[in-house]
C-alpha cells in the first residue's frame, strides 16, 4: 500500500531537497568525494587524535573534523584501550557536542528554574567574593568540592589545597568504594582482570557487558571465542548474564554467602595453589579457621544456588588456576550495593589469592606505570595545612581506611548539622549528585541550604538546576586537559574544534575562580606548561603529542613480589580492618534489610548505551534507549495485576516514582530492578525530561561500615499499578 | 567481480549499539532512523533462562523487491550485490517499505525520502570497512567478497559454520543457547509483490514525470493568474 499520498506540497519539497543535495553532494556522493569536487576544499578536512568522554574509561579516538564541524568520531588505532573500536556511546560523541540543550555561557540563578546570563567576568568576581566572605566567617574548611574525578582532578585538588579545604570528595561511594577499600588494604592496590588470558571467569554482580569497558568488552570477548568459560552470578539476567556460559540467579545481597563457601571448597579439599599461599600470603591458616562454618550447604539455604552448583564453581575455578579470577568488580556488590559490600569485596580478594592468580597470565593484574614529571614547581607556593578534619568524617578514627574515597551521600545531614563545623559552599564539577548520590530529595534540600553553590558542567543537569552559579565547561571536543597514562603509553585529550559558545576548558574556569578568590599565586600557570612539566623526564611536550595524540614510552611493570602492604604480602587475614571495627579475615554479615511478604529488594545498575545520568540527553543514545522500566517478575507481576507496559507506582521510605513495568523471567522473585540514569527533572533538557524514573529517588540515604560507602540496594519498595 | 556480504557472529556480539551509532553517526542520520538494528531475546522460565541478542540490517537480497517497486528506479542493485538507494532519485513514496521482507527500509520525514544500510560503499571503494564493522569491539561483524573464498569472510563462514538467510548476502553464527529460529527468515517473496512490479515499475516514470509536470504547469498557470498569493 502507498502509506503516503504525494501531494503537490510534498512532491515539491522532496523536489527542493533533492535540489539541494546535488548541490551540497547528496548522501550518496562520498563526502570526501564531495570535498574533493569543490563544494569543501580538502584542506578543511583534518583528523584529530584526542580522548573520548563519553564515559570513564577515556578511549583515545580520532575526531574527523570537516568545514570545522566534527562529523564522526572513530577508535584510535594507536590507543591502547580502544584499539580503533567504540561502543555506542563514544560513536553517539557528536550529539553531545552539538546537544542543542547544552550550556551555552555562563549563568546566575535568579528563581527556580530560572537563569540569567552573566559573564565570566562576573560569575568570577561574585564567586571570588562570596567565597573570601565565607571563608572569613566560617574557615576554608566550609568549602567542599564534589567531582566526577576526570583528567582535571589534580588542579581541582590544587585548588582545594591553596584554598585551605580538605573537602574533596569524589563519587567513589556510591560505586566503588567498598572494592577499593579491601584490595587496597589486603593487595596494597586495585588489580583488574587479565580478561583476554583469563580461561574461568566468574562475575558477582559485574555487569561486564552493561557496565562497558571498551578494552575489557574486546578482551573478553576474544577469551571467550577461545573456550573461557564465563559465569555470571546476578539476581537478574543483565547484559553479562545474557552474554555468559552460565546464569546463576543468586537472591540478592547473599553473594558474599556463596564467595565464602567457594573459599571453604577450595581450603577443605586442598584446591588452592598452596606455592602461592606459603610465599606471597599471610593470615592463610586464620582464614582457614574463619570460613570452616561456611559449608556449601550452609550457604545454599542463604542463597538459593544449590550446594552441588557451589562445589562444582569452586572445583572448576581452581581446576583452570591460575588462569581463573573471580572479578573484583566495580559498582555493584562488591562496590557499594549493600551493607556487607566491603565484605564481599575481601572475600573475592581472598578467594582469588587462593587461585594464585595475582600476576599470572589469565589472572589479576596491576597496571604498568609511567613515571610522569612533577609539576609542582610552576604551581605558586606550598598550600597552607587543611584547616581541619574532613567535612565527612572519612579518614577519621571512625573510618580509617576510605580517606581517598570520602562519603558523599552524608552531604544532606552533614549540611544541616553545623557540627564540627558549617558547611556553606559547594563547588561541584563533572558530577550530578542530585541523581548519582542517594535520596534526591534529602540532597535538593542541602543545596537550598547552602549559601553558594557552583556548578561547572556541560549541561544543566539536575544538580545544576539548585546552582546559584552555572559555569560551563567546553565539552571534551573542544577542550585541552592534563594528559593521561595507560599502560605504556601517554595521550593527550586536545579540542578537534574551537568551543562552539562561550564556554571555556576547566583550567581555565579553576584559576579564574582561584584568583577572584585571592589565590592568584596558585595559578599563575597554563595547562601546556602543566602537561610539559609531566612530560619533560619522557623526553616529550605537548605540543609533540598533540600531533599524534598517543605516544608509547617505557613504563614500570608491577613487582607482585613486594605488594604495598605492611608485610608486602596479600594480607588474607588483615588487622587494618579490625583497627576498623571489623573481623580479622572475612566473614558472613547478612544484608541490611529483607523484604517483607509485599516487598522487593530494589537493585539497580547500569545499561550499555548510557553513562550515569550524563549521556541521557543525548539525541541517538536516547533514540536507543529513551526510558528505564521495573524488572518485575511474572509470578509477583500477576499478584499486583501488572502487565508489562502498566504504569507502576514504586515507593520506599523516602520516595516514590511512577515507570513502565517489564514484566520479565530474568529476575528474582524477590527484586525489582530499575536502570539508572533515567528521570530528568530539568526541563531545559528536553529529550531527558520526566523519562523513566530516577532510582536516587527512592534509595534512602544508608552508609555501610568499613568503607563509608553508599549501601544503594538496602532499599526496600511497593510496588503497584498505578491510574 | 566482487559479491560483497556480511557475516554477524552472533556468539560474539555484545549487544553494546556500537554498530547502530556508529552507523548513524557516519551517513548522519535522524535519531529515529537506524539502519543497523539490536533485538534482543530471552527464553524459558526463572531460574532457566536463557538470552540472545540478533542483529537486523537491509539483508542486500539476490532479487530485492523494494528495487522491482522503486517507480523511480532509486533503488538499484549494483553489480557487485550491494542495493543502493539513488536519493536524489527517491520521492518518498515508501513503496519499498511495503516491499521489504525485513522491514530494514527507513523513512526519513526531514529529507522525505527512504533509506536503508548501504554497506558503506564508499568506504569499501576505498579499501575501508562499513562503519559498523570498523567500530564493533567484539569483532562480530565481518564484511568481505563472497566470490573470494580466501577473504576473511569466506574463510569464517566456513570455518564458524555460518548460517546463510537464503537469498540474502547476509551470514550469522547462530546465537549460542538459541535456534535459529531467532534469526531472520530466509527471503521469501512478499505477497502481490510479483504483481506490483510489472504495474508500478515501468509505468512508474511515467506517471511521475506527468505528475511533475503537471504540477509545473499548475505552479506557471498560478503565478501568471495570482502571482502565487491566493493559498
Amino acid at each position: 500500500m502507498l502509506e503516503q499520498r504525494i501531494s503537490r506540497r510534498t512532491f515539491l519539497k522532496g523536489s527542493l531537497v533533492a535540489g539541494a543535495l546535488a548541490t551540497f553532494g547528496g548522501m550518496l556522493v562520498p563526502r570526501e568525494q564531495a570535498g574533493a569536487a569543490g563544494a569543501v576544499a580538502p584542506e578543511t578536512s583534518r583528523t584529530v587524535p584526542t580522548i573520548c568522554e563519553m564515559c570513564g574509561v577515556k578511549c583515545g579516538i580520532l575526531a574527523h573534523v570537516r568545514e570545522d564541524r566534527v562529523w564522526r568520531l572513530t577508535g584510535n588505532p594507536r590507543d591502547p584501550q580502544s584499539s580503533g573500536r567504540l561502543c555506542a556511546r563514544g560513536n553517539a560523541g557528536i550529539k553531545t557536542l552539538y546537544d542543542p540543550d547544552r550550556l551555552k555561557g555562563p549563568m546566575k540563578r535568579v528563581g527556580e528554574g530560572k537563569f540569567q546570563p552573566i559573564s565570566w567576568e562576573q560569575a568570577f568576581k561574585e564567586i571570588g567574593a562570596k567565597l573570601q566572605e565565607l571563608k572569613g566567617r566560617y574557615g576554608p574548611q566550609t568549602l567542599v568540592w564534589l567531582a566526577h574525578p576526570e583528567l582535571i582532578s589534580p588542579l581541582e585538588k590544587h585548588f582545594m589545597a591553596a584554598f585551605g579545604s580538605p573537602n574533596y570528595t569524589g563519587h567513589g561511594p556510591t560505586c566503588y568504594s567498598s572494592r577499593n577499600v579491601a584490595f587496597e588494604q589486603m593487595y596494597g592496590g586495585v588489580p583488574g582482570v587479565d580478561y583476554r588470558n583469563v580461561r574461568y571467569y566468574v562475575a558477582f554482580g559485574r555487569n561486564l557487558t552493561g557496565g562497558i569497558k571498551n578494552p575489557d568488552i574486546q578482551k573478553i570477548v576474544a577469551a571467550k571465542a577461545e573456550g573461557a568459560h564465563l559465569v555470571a552470578v546476578d539476581p537478574r539476567l543483565s547484559d553479562f548474564a545474557f552474554y555468559a556460559d552460565e546464569w546463576l540467579p543468586i537472591r540478592p545481597g547473599t553473594d558474599l554467602a556463596m564467595i565464602l563457601a567457594l573459599i571453604n571448597v577450595i581450603i577443605n579439599e586442598n584446591l588452592y595453589d598452596a606455592s602461592f599461599i606459603a610465599e606471597r600470603t599471610v593470615g592463610f591458616e586464620e582464614l582457614k579457621a574463619g570460613v570452616a562454618a561456611y559449608t556449601p550447604e550452609w550457604a545454599a539455604k542463604i542463597t538459593g544456588i544449590d550446594a552441588a552448583t557451589i562445589g562444582r564453581i569452586a572445583r572448576e575455578l581452581a581446576a583452570a588456576k591460575p588462569a581463573a579470577a573471580v572479578d573484583p568488580g566495580w559498582h555493584a556488590v562488591t562496590g557499594s550495593q549493600y551493607y556487607n559490600s566491603v565484605q564481599t569485596a575481601r572475600a573475592v580478594a581472598a578467594l582469588n589469592a587462593l587461585l594464585g592468580n595475582l600476576g599470572a597470565k589469565g589472572g589479576l593484574a596491576f597496571p604498568s606505570r609511567i613515571k610522569l614529571g612533577d609539576p609542582s614547581s610552576i604551581m605558586g607556593p606550598k598550600p597552607p595545612a587543611a584547616a581541619g578534619p574532613r567535612w565527612d568524617g572519612a579518614g577519621s578514627e571512625k573510618w580509617p581506611l576510605n580517606k581517598a574515597h570520602g562519603m558523599i551521600q552524608v552531604f544532606p545531614e552533614r549540611v544541616k548539622k553545623d557540627k564540627p563545623y558549617p558547611i556553606k559552599a559547594v563547588v561541584i564539577q563533572h558530577l550530578n549528585p542530585v541523581r548519582s548520590s542517594t535520596d534526591s530529595g534529602a540532597f535538593i534540600e542541602a543545596l537550598k541550604q547552602l549559601e553558594l553553590v557552583v556548578v561547572i558542567d556541560i549541561q544543566m543537569n539536575d544538580t545544576a538546576y539548585y546552582a546559584h552559579y552555572v559555569l560551563p565547561e567546553a565539552t571534551y571536543l573542544e577542550r585541552y586537559d592534563p594528559l593521561m597514562t595507560a599502560g605504556n603509553k601517554v595521550v593527550l585529550r586536545q579540542p578537534a574544534v574551537e568551543p562552539l559558545f562561550d564556554t571555556r576548558g576547566a583550567e581555565e574556569i579553576i584559576a579564574g575562580l582561584a584568583k577572584a578568590a585571592g589565590l592568584s599565586e596558585y595559578f599563575n600557570f597554563t595547562l601546556e606548561q602543566y602537561n610539559d612539566a609531566l612530560l619533560a623526564p619522557l623526553g616529550l611536550t605537548q605540543a609533540q603529542l598533540a600531533r599524534v595524540g598517543v605516544a608509547e614510552v617505557e613504563a614500570q611493570k608491577p613487582d607482585y613480589t613486594k605488594l604495598k602492604t605492611p608485610s608486602g604480602k596479600i594480607e588474607l587475614a588483615c588487622q587494618a580492618f579490625v583497627k576498623a571495627g571489623s573481623t580479622l579475615t572475612p566473614a558472613w554479615e547478612p544484608p541490611l534489610v529483607e523484604p517483607g511478604v509485599d516487598e522487593f529488594r530494589f537493585i539497580q545498575g547500569h545499561v550499555p548505551m548510557h553513562t550515569h545520568t550524563s549521556t541521557d540527553n543525548n539525541a541517538y543514545l536516547h533514540a536507543i534507549m529513551p526510558e528505564n522500566e521495573l524488572w518485575i517478575h511474572p509470578g509477583r507481576a500477576g499478584k499486583l495485576g501488572i502487565k508489562t507496559g502498566d504504569l507502576v507506582e514504586v515507593t520506599s521510605r523516602v520516595g516514590k516514582v511512577k515507570v513502565k513495568a517489564r514484566v520479565t523471567e530474568g529476575i528474582h522473585p524477590e527484586a525489582v530492578f530499575l536502570a539508572h540514569g533515567f528521570g530528568c527533572g530539568v526541563p531545559l533538557r528536553k529529550l531527558a525530561y520526566n523519562k523513566g524514573a530516577n532510582d536516587s529517588a527512592l534509595i534512602p540515604i544508608i552508609t555501610a561500615p568499613v568503607s563509608g560507602a553508599a549501601a544503594q540496594c538496602e532499599t526496600l519498595v511497593t510496588v503497584r499499578k498505578a491510574g | 567481480m566482487a559479491k560483497f556480504g556480511m557475516l554477524v557472529d552472533l556468539t560474539r556480539c555484545v549487544g553494546c549499539h556500537g554498530c547502530t551509532v556508529a552507523c548513524q553517526a557516519r551517513w548522519d542520520l535522524l535519531p529515529q532512523v537506524q539502519f543497523t538494528k539490536v533485538h534482543r531475546y530471552e527464553m524459558g522460565t526463572f531460574p532457566k533462562v536463557k538470552g540472545g541478542v540478533v542483529t537486523t540490517q537491509c539483508m542486500h537480497c539476490d532479487d530485492p523487491p523494494c528495487a522491482r517497486v522503486c517507480p523511480t528506479g532509486a533503488t538499484r542493485k549494483r553489480a557487485d550485490g550491494i542495493v543502493v538507494v539513488h536519493e536524489q532519485e527517491c520521492i518518498g513514496c515508501r513503496y519499498c517499505q511495503s516491499a521489504c521482507p525485513y522491514d530494514a527500509r527507513s523513512f526519513n520525514p526531514e529529507r522525505n525520502i527512504v533509506q536503508k544500510c548501504y554497506f558503506c560503499y564508499d568506504f569499501v571503494e576505498n579499501g575501508q570497512k562499513p562503519a559498523c564493522v570498523d567500530t564493533c569491539m567484539a569483532a562480530a561483524r565481518i564484511f568481505g567478497d563472497l566470490e573470494d573464498k580466501g577473504s576473511e569472510l569466506s574463510q569464517a563462514i566456513t570455518a564458524r559454520k555460518a548460517v546463510q538467510i537464503k537469498g540474502t548476502s547476509i551470514f550469522y553464527v547462530p546465537p549460542r543457547n538459541l535456534d535459529t529460529s531467532v534469526l531472520p527468515p530466509d527471503f521469501q517473496e512478499p505477497g502481490a509483490v510479483r504483481i506490483w512490479q510489472d504495474i508500478v515499475h515501468p509505468g512508474g516514470k511515467t506517471i511521475m514525470g506527468l505528475a511533475a509536470g503537471a504540477v509545473i504547469a499548475g505552479l506557471v498557470i498560478n503565478n501568471i493568474k495570482g502571482g502565487g498569493n491566493n493559498d
